[in-house]
Formats: C-alpha cells, structure tokens, sequence
C-alpha cells in the first residue's frame, strides 16, 4: 500500500452534488461538482425536496466519476469524508446514508466533517502555509459567521447572522430586482457599472458592539427605496442601486471582521463561502486589511461554492486525529462549529 | 443443469430492506434459512437501518462479502423514509458490486396479507390528508390490477367498491380505519394489525417471483407518485396565469 493515504469527500448539503479525492489532505486529484441550479432556479432559490430528490439520482454517479477522475479506486481509499451539517437535512441525508453504505460496505473508516469547517479547510488546499490562529468569514447561501481559529479543530464562532444569510440577501434582492438566479454573481456583475455610495442604506449592526449581523433590515430598505422612487415617478437607476446595496452588505462584513482580528490580535482573516466569490468583498476586505498589516486568504472561485474537496481535506485531518463516524450516525441540520460529531477511535 | 442453476439462484445470499413507513425492516434469506429484524423506528431510519443489516448478517453467520443481491422497497411511503433506503441499497450494492432490486412497498404489503381470496387494498397514508394505494388479486396469481394512485381516502373507497369483497392491509388503515368501516361497511374486512407494515421478507419473494425491477444501482429510483409541492403550486400557478 502506498504512503499517500486518499479520501474520498462527500457533499450534499445544499444544491451540489459533490464528491472528490483529496491526497494526503492537501492534493485535489479530482473534484466533482454538478450543480443543481437549473433546477431551482424558477422558483428563485433552493427547494429542499427537489435538492435531496436530484442528489439521490447523482450521488452515486458522481462517486464513481470522483474516482475514475483520480485514477483510484474504493480499495485504495484510506477513508470516507462525508457532511453531516450544517444544511438541509433531506439534502444532508443522500450523502450521510450514502457515505455510510459505501464505508460499511467497503470496509473503511468514515470520519464526519461540519460543513463551514470544510469551507474553512478549503483554505488550506490553496494556501499549504497558512497556520491558524486566524479569523474566518465564513459567508455563504445559508450562512454568515465570524469564527476565530484558534487551532485546528478549536473553534470560536464570535457571530452569526440573526437573521438572513448574506447569499440570501443577495438572492432575494436579485429576485426582487428580476436579474435572475442564483443573485450572487447577477449583483456583483451588475454593481460594477454602479455608484456604491449612490443611495446611503443602512449598515445594521455596525456599531451594536459584538460581531453579530443582520441583513433582513437592509432588504426592507432596498424594497422601501424601490418603492418610493416609483411613487415620485422618479427613474432608477439599476446599477447604482445594486451597487449601494452590494456595499452596504460588504462595509459591515469587512469592519466587523477587521474588528474580530483586531480585537482578538490575530493579524490573519480567512474567507470562506460560496460569497467569498464576490469581489467587491475580497477587494475591500484586502484593502482594510493591508492598512492595518493583516494577510488575507481567500480559496481560488472554484473552492469557494460548495465541494467535496474541502470535505476530504477537513476529513483527513479528523481521520488522522483517529475521529470516526459511528454506523448509527445521523445528519444534523443545525449543527456547530463548536460541536464535536466523531469519536474517537484510538 | 437448467435445474441445477435453479437451485444456484435459490440458493443465492439475498439481503431486502424497506423504509418507506414507520417500519424499519431487514431481511436476510441463504438457501432455506430466513433471517429478519422489523421494528417500528418513525424518524430513526438513518439510526436503525445499517446496524440492523449489520446484526443480521451476524445472527445469520455470515459476512457482508457474501451478499449475492440487494433488494429495497421503493414506496410509496415517506418521501425522506423512501430515500434513506434507496440511497443505503445503492452504496451497498456500489461498494460491494452487486446487483440491485428495486420492489415496490405496496406490492410488498399486499403480498404480506394473510386471508384467502379476496382482492387485497394495500393502503399507505400518505399524509396530507390522502393515501398512497393500489389493489391486487391474491396468491396463487398474485398479481397487481391496477396502477399506484395518490388520492383522498374517500376516493379510494369509491374505487374500493367496485371490487366486491376486499381485504385491506397497510398503516393507511391505523388513520383513516374508521373512515373505510363507514364507507365500505359489508364489503370490506382489515389483515390483523401485525401486518399493517411491510415486512422485507416479501421484498425477497417478490423479486423472487420476477416482480421487482433489476437496473443499474445508480439508476434505481424511488416511487414517489407525487411531484414536489413547490413544483405542483408553480403548475397551478402557470395554469392560472394562462
């Protein structure tokens, strides 16, 4: 047997169906993402039951192309990675059972992995030096967290979203606006040609004082501004209001982060999340961040939405540390950072 | 040897399970010998479903190298019940490269219900204030008669008396039980409770009798009759529109 130890990620906790082979932690030998966006997209975001209906037809396909991809094969595999959560839990359960057929089936240890954490590891794949401690802004469809690392596997979530998730945010003022789905990538696209500080919106929560966000305020204000605009007849101007709406998401995400580091004197901040993608809030998170002489990592596009790479990276860690997954393992929905869902072995 | 290979394929190591109800049920046949674990597990089939493969295969002896065949029950029944099941047979039968049987859960219940000669209602509740059904003429021709339906119990007896004795089976019965007494009254008599939930054992025998359906493992499918909600109120709302 070779000394390389390969495991296989799986992941199925929002719209993509993932798997992929990661060596020795570190390598992507391959990394396969189907994408259930067209699926979804007339009904303006993720419907849960068509999500865990289309991973359940995919799953073992994509397996199967994981491995031909990597040129291995289940025999070769020193273990399976799988997400149990956070996410949809009819999503999360196609993989979890999934996972947990093929390691009973095959014999190999499987190791369970928290979702953001496997965002976090994504990191890791790009930047082989980065060591924590370090804060990570984990921001994505479904969450928006501020997390200080203290060292692998230790974790501190020192806020959350009280409310919409930012990728959230910017589905739904995307549909409102009918520049189509997933908002995302439509808004950062658009906000380009735009004024940011054309229309002052609100930065929530800027000052409260602790490192929670919430962005349902922000959607109310957009959709009031639309709203009294058209009563005084008044053209929009689309651009500049996606742009100042895109601003007033980005100020608060990079000051509360830039805060977070300051404050716990940590000189590193980590990006993370499907809306780590948006440039606006890698470019001024870099900005911020240099004045005051902090680095700043963020994984390439492709490791930023969802993957079963960063799965298999954030698996191997817990499979070497001897974390198992037990037989009678459920998925959970709401799990945390802060939570641990492995035992030990050894 | 046309008799000798008959025996190869009853002699086969088969290993059936079915989720799709609140019964989670594993069966396990080596030549003669039956090996089976049902317990009720509502919202536990992620919990229950491999240890219960796994203490099976133990209480028969055997590895799970030596399972020949896969067979799981495809619903109708809970949509999330149905797929823990069918994503569970799938990995198995990709990780231990075997062939797969997909059997449907109501044919299961039917082929289930004790009692002689009348046609058998196999009746699931479907939730939603509706059942999941279809009717069946008994053993020795078992067979099905007609196609699987989702509709309101009400509609159900309406199909129901066109039969003229009937033997209902299946948990549709533990909800709307009173329901069918008062619409079909003479007509209709209840299989003892014990087999209200399907039992993986007739999944065996099902496929056994040419009754299931043998695919590629990634392209066996659940039974799911209904479309899913959001996709039936964007229909009606598209129809509205037009």
């Amino acid at each position: 047997m070779s000394k390389e130890k390969l495991i296989l990620g799986i992941e199925t906790s929002c719209d993509e169906t993932s798997a992929a082979v990661v060596e020795d932690g570190r390598k992507v030998l391959s990394n396969i993402v189907s994408s259930q966006v067209k699926w979804h997209r007339k009904f303006k975001g993720v419907v849960p039951e068509i999500a865990s209906r289309k991973h359940l037809e995919l799953i073992n396909s994509i397996v199967e192309e994981a491995l031909f991809e990597a040129k291995t094969s289940f025999e070769k595999l020193a273990a399976i990675a799988v997400t149990v959560g956070p996410g949809l839990v009819g999503a999360l359960i196609i993989g979890v059972a999934t996972a947990k057929a093929l390691a009973y089936g095959r014999d190999t240890p499987l190791v369970g992995v928290n979702h953001l954490e496997g965002h976090i590891f994504a990191n890791f794949l790009s930047h082989p030096r980065l060591k924590p401690p370090f804060i990570a802004l984990v921001v994505s469809g479904g969450h928006t967290s501020l997390v200080l690392v203290k060292n692998l596997g230790n974790y501190q979530i020192l806020g959350e979203t009280l409310d919409d998730a930012s990728g959230e945010a910017f589905d739904k003022i995307a549909g409102f606006l009918e520049l189509g789905y997933p908002g995302g990538p439509l808004i950062d696209k658009v906000a380009k040609d735009g004024n940011p500080a054309a229309i002052p919106f609100p930065r929530a929560m800027s000052s409260s004082g602790d490192y929670n966000f919430s962005l349902s305020g922000l959607k109310t204000a957009v959709l009031n501004y639309v709203a009294k605009e058209k009563t005084k007849g008044k053209k929009i101007i689309l651009a500049d209001l996606v742009a100042s709406f895109q601003a007033a998401v980005v100020d608060v995400l990079v000051s509360k982060t830039v805060g977070a580091a300051e404050m716990n004197e940590v000189n590193r901040i980590v990006l993370a999340g499907g809306v780590a993608a948006n440039s606006s809030l890698r470019s001024k998170l870099r900005k911020e961040a240099k004045k005051r002489g902090f680095e700043v990592y963020s994984p390439p596009l492709a490791l930023c939405t969802d993957n079963a790479a960063m799965i298999a990276a954030a698996g191997y860690w817990h499979y070497k540390k001897g974390e198992r997954l037990a037989l009678d393992a459920s998925p959970d929905p709401n799990l945390s950072l802060e939570s641990s869902i492995n035992f030990r072995n050894i | 040897m046309a008799e000798k290979s008959s025996q190869v394929g009853e002699e086969m190591a088969i290993l059936a399970f079915d989720t799709a109800t609140y019964m989670c049920s594993v069966a396990f046949k080596k030549k003669e010998a039956w090996f089976e674990k049902n317990h009720l597990a509502p919202q536990a089939h992620m919990e229950k479903l491999l240890p219960s493969v796994s203490s099976c295969l133990k209480k028969a002896k055997l590895n799970k190298k030596d399972i020949e065949k896969i067979v799981v029950g495809l619903g109708p029944g809970s949509f999330t019940g149905v797929r823990i099941g069918v994503a569970t047979a799938r990995g198995l039968a990709q990780a231990l490269g075997v062939p797969l049987v997909g059997v449907s859960t109501l044919d299961c219940l039917a082929l289930g219900c004790p009692d002689g000669d009348r046609i058998i209602g196999a009746v699931i509740d479907a939730r939603r204030g509706e059942v999941y059904f279809s009717f069946y003429q008994p053993p020795p021709d078992f067979k099905r008669l007609v196609d699987f339906s989702v509709a309101r119990p009400e509609d159900f007896c309406r199909q129901a008396k066109t039969y003229k004795e009937i033997v209902l089976v299946g948990d549709g019965l533990a909800t709307y039980g009173g329901l069918f007494k008062q619409k079909l009254d003479k007509l209709v008599s209840f299989a003892p409770k014990k087999f209200w939930y399907p039992k993986a054992i007739n999944l065996i025998k099902l496929a056994e009798m040419g009754l299931g359906t043998e695919k590629d493992y990634f392209e066996i499918a659940p039974i799911y009759i209904r479309q899913p909600i959001a996709e039936e109120q964007w229909k009606k709302k598209r129809k509205a529109k037009t």
